[in-house]
Parts: C-alpha cells; structure tokens; sequence
C-alpha cells in the first residue's frame, strides 16, 4: 500500500465512490479503503431509486435532481458498465380510503415544493400497472422518478475513479486514525500506515466506529432494513411500486404525518442516544416492490434496531412477503428465492451529516439515507469544498454542529 | 472441451466462463465480488451448482488458495418458497396489529 496521500477516503460504498471519482479528477493522489468489498454493504442491498416524490424541501430536492442531472451524462461520458438505469416514472400506491384523502392534501403541498407529481384515481393507477390489486384507491405519480442497479452504479464509480488515478484498497480495514495537534496525520490499517492530512469519514452505519478513533461523536445508527428478492418472471410491474406507512386506523393528523420522511429534532424532543422504533415489526413496515432489468422483483421492507446483526427473520419476510401480494396478487405464486439485511444510515432528523469537524482535515459524508440520489450531487460539492475551499451548501442542514445542542 | 471455448459456469443466469474470467481480469478477487459483476450465483439455486466451479476459476486465474475463498453469504430461504405461502404468517402479525389498533 502507498505511504502516503493526500486524501483517505474510507468507505467503499456509493458515497465513498462517487467522491473518489469528482475528487480524482481534481487531486492526484486519492486513496479509498474498504474493509470488505466494492458495494459490499448498504449499497449493494439498496434499492437503487432515484425518487424526487419523496423528497424534502430544501437539500433533500436540490440535490436529488442535481443527481438527476448527472447520470445521463456519468452513463455517456464516464461510466464504462450498464447501471440499468430507467427514467420510468415512480409510484407510490394507497390501499385505503383515507390515504387517498390524504394525499388531497399533500398534493398541494408537493406542487409548492416543485415536485411534478400527479395524483391518480384508481382507473389511471390500473392504466399504468395492470397487475396492481383491485383494492388500490390511487395513486402518487411522478414522471422524473428514476431507477438503477445501486450494486453496478457503486462499482462503475469506484472503475471511473481508479481511470481518473484514484487508488482503492478493498478488504482493508482501518484500525486507527492518528491526530495531531487537533489535525489528521495518517490512518493505521491490517496493511499498514499511510500518512495523510484530509480523511473522509463514507463509512454509512459504520462511521460512528470510525469517528470514535478520532473521538468524535457521531449520532448514526444502523437501522436493518430486511429485503427479499424473486425469481425472474415476464415483467409485472413497469416501476418501483411503494406504499405508504399509515396505519389502518390513523387519524388524518397521523396519515400526514405517514407522508413525511424526515424527522423534527426540535431541542429537548430527541435525544442523540440510539433510537428505537415503537411498535411492533409490522407497525415499522412499508411494501415496496422494484421490477428489476433481470427480471427479478426486489420486495421490502421492515425496519428495526438490532445493531450490525445480518441476520433476516421470519416474522419480517413474512410481513415484506404479506405486503407485497396484497399490492401484486400476481405474486402469490412467484417464488422468493433470497433475502437479505442491509444497515441505512440512520440519524435522527433523516438527514445526512456532512463537511467539516472540530478535527482538522476529519470530513464526514455519512448518515445518507437515500445515498443513490445523494452520491453524485455530494462527490461535486465535497470536491468544490476541499479543493477550492468553496463552503457545502445547506451547510446549516448537514453540518454535525446541529446536534450540539442535544444531549 | 476444447482449449479456449467457451462455456456456460452458472446456469440459472446464464453465465459463461469467459465473462467471469473478464470479471477475474478486471480485479474481482472475491467470490462476492464475483456474483456483483457478473450475477453468477445470483439465481434460482443461489450458486449451489457454480460457486465451486467459480472457485476453482479464481483460484487458477489469482492462484489464491480454495481455503481462502470466501463462499458469499447463504440466506433464507434455504428452497425457493412462494410469496403466497410465505405472506400467511405475515397476515396474521397484522391482523394482530390490527385487532390492537382498532379498539383506540
């Protein structure tokens, strides 16, 4: 291994890649190290959406369409491998009369925020997906949705980075970063030191282990997410396919709230202690169901603490496996033939922590938890930012100083 | 088998032995980096048959040792089992769940 670098990138997955390739070009000397492999982790068991319909206002839509804006040009320019990517619309389904009045609401709310989304009655979600059950009410749509191969998308990041001079170390796992004077000095790994003044904290769930070295706190958890993957059949679907996570009996305060997918951390009513879910497995569920290029249908999901444990349970395939048939009766007979778990980086308010700490040269991107549409829009600006000095947009969003003020 | 012609490794995806060496070539040292790639292993029996043979494929390409290979992860379902049959335990948790909630 090198002895020395500019850069260290730790982190082999979406975010980590897609750094290494916008900052190879600028720097000569990056250096990305793996403890596992390529996609090994949270990107390779993805969903690989590119979803502008479920996006927060502010950072959370910026960046997913200025993500949406590279990859046409990352695939004809830069990308050497097929990343499946599908410009086909996305579609979130409601089962219930409630949803549907619901999504009245919210509707209004989405076209303020810029969202092109359309709200379809039952006949016209039918039109588009045929094989969705007769219980459906409706349906969210949004044209600009997109899908790819997170798997292929991670790895044609990582090749395009090592054509731009990136180096990457996989089954290399960082035991230590040393730091002087309040300043990174190197990174001691299974197969040796190297010495460095920058290091990019991508680890995912992973990177409160790797701020601990530099004694840094930092608020991710791993919150398991169990998938199940079919057999290929003849195509069912035409487009990622999600449901929403309103119970059956929510009020219509609580169904709003069922369409929000970022969290308030308003002082004194969080804390930055693990979280945990209330409820059971089923109460922390939602269907989600991805026509796949291969033929294969990816089906999700249920979410839930149980630290790094890789392990998939009954009770969740089970639920991911009752979800998906009621969307898809069609599915009833399709066999499932794998399963996986995979740790979303979670934190507490759902959004990322990026940029600078109180350690000179220690940069976090971590904590994404829709990483396939933050990747790209964050290797351009973390480039701008340690290159030219250029300050991280939403910086007050993203910024670890936000939790200062927790306990 | 001739020298040089090419054969089908994983069946179930339709993989042949030129592609993974490719894939070897092109610095997949793993097993699981493998089936990333190039999707051997990835199909209805889960690499049972083709992980050996892979295995063998990259232990002649790298000269890594068999004993060092990592086989990739075996998960359930140990049989492909249909989402009809496996959807039953999961309408009773929520039937549960449902039962709970309604009486609020």
């Amino acid at each position: 291994m090198k002895k020395s670098t500019d850069v260290v990138i730790i982190g082999g997955g979406i975010i980590g890649c897609a750094i290494a390739y916008f900052l190879s070009r600028q720097i000569k000397n990056v250096v990305l190290l793996e403890r596992r492999g390529i996609s090994a982790e949270a990107s390779g068991a993805n969903y690989g959406m590119i979803w502008v319909q479920t996006r927060q206002p502010g950072y959370d839509i910026t960046v997913a369409k200025r993500s949406l804006e590279l990859y046409p040009r990352l695939i004809s320019e830069v990308f050497d491998i097929d990343i499946e990517y599908e410009e086909k619309g996305g579609m979130t389904v409601f089962l219930t009369e409630l949803e549907r009045k619901v999504a009245e609401v919210v509707l209004r709310l989405k076209k303020e925020q810029g969202i092109p989304i359309q709200l379809l009655d039952k006949n016209e979600t039918k039109e588009l997906e045929p094989a969705l059950s007769e219980e459906i009410t409706g349906s969210f749509y949004c044209p600009i949705d997109t899908q790819l191969n997170p798997m292929l998308t991670t790895i044609a990041f990582a090749r395009a980075a090592q054509r731009e001079g990136a180096m990457i170390y996989t089954e290399t796992e960082v035991h230590s970063i040393k730091v002087n004077n309040q300043a990174v000095s190197s990174v001691v790994t299974n197969r040796g030191e190297i010495k460095t003044e920058v290091v990019i904290n991508a680890a995912g769930s992973w990177s409160s282990q790797i701020g601990e070295m530099v004694g840094l706190k930092i608020p991710v958890y791993p919150n398991r997410l169990q998938s199940l993957v079919t057999e290929q059949t003849p195509r069912l679907l035409n487009r990622v396919i999600m449901g929403t996570q309103i119970p059956k009996h929510a009020t219509f305060e609580e169904a709003m709230k069922g369409f929000s997918y970022t969290r308030d951390i308003s002082e004194g009513q969080v804390s930055t202690e693990a979280p945990l879910y209330k409820g059971t497995l089923s109460d922390n569920s939602m269907m989600f169901l991805k026509p796949t290029i291969s033929g294969n249908t990816v089906c999700g999901t249920v979410f839930e603490f149980a630290g790094h444990d890789r392990s998939t349970s009954y009770e969740g395939l089970s639920l991911i496996a009752s979800m998906a048939v009621r969307a898809v009766p069609a599915l009833k007979g399709v066999q499932a033939i794998r399963s996986w778990s995979n740790f979303d980086p979670y934190t507490i308010d759902g959004m990322p922590i990026e940029g600078e700490t109180e350690i000179k040269g220690f940069i976090l991107a971590l904590g994404h938890g829709t990483a396939m549409s933050q990747g790209p829009a964050l290797g351009e600006t973390l480039t701008e930012f340690i290159v030219d000095g250029k300050p991280m947009p939403f910086a007050k969003q993203t910024s670890i100083t936000r939790f200062s003020s927790l306990k | 088998m001739n020298e040089g012609e090419d054969i089908i490794i994983c069946r179930c995806e339709e993989v042949s032995r030129n592609t993974i060496e490719d894939a070897i070539e092109q610095g997949c040292d793993t097993l699981d980096s493998i089936k990333r790639r190039t999707r051997a292993g990835m199909g209805l029996c889960q690499g049972r048959t083709c992980q050996r043979l892979i295995a063998g494929l990259l232990r002649n390409k790298t000269g890594k040792p068999l004993e060092e290979l990592k086989p990739p992860n075996f998960r359930p379902p140990f049989r492909p089992i249909s989402l009809g049959l496996l959807a039953q335990e999961g309408y009773r948790l929520r039937r549960e769940d449902e039962l709970r909630d309604g009486g609020k």
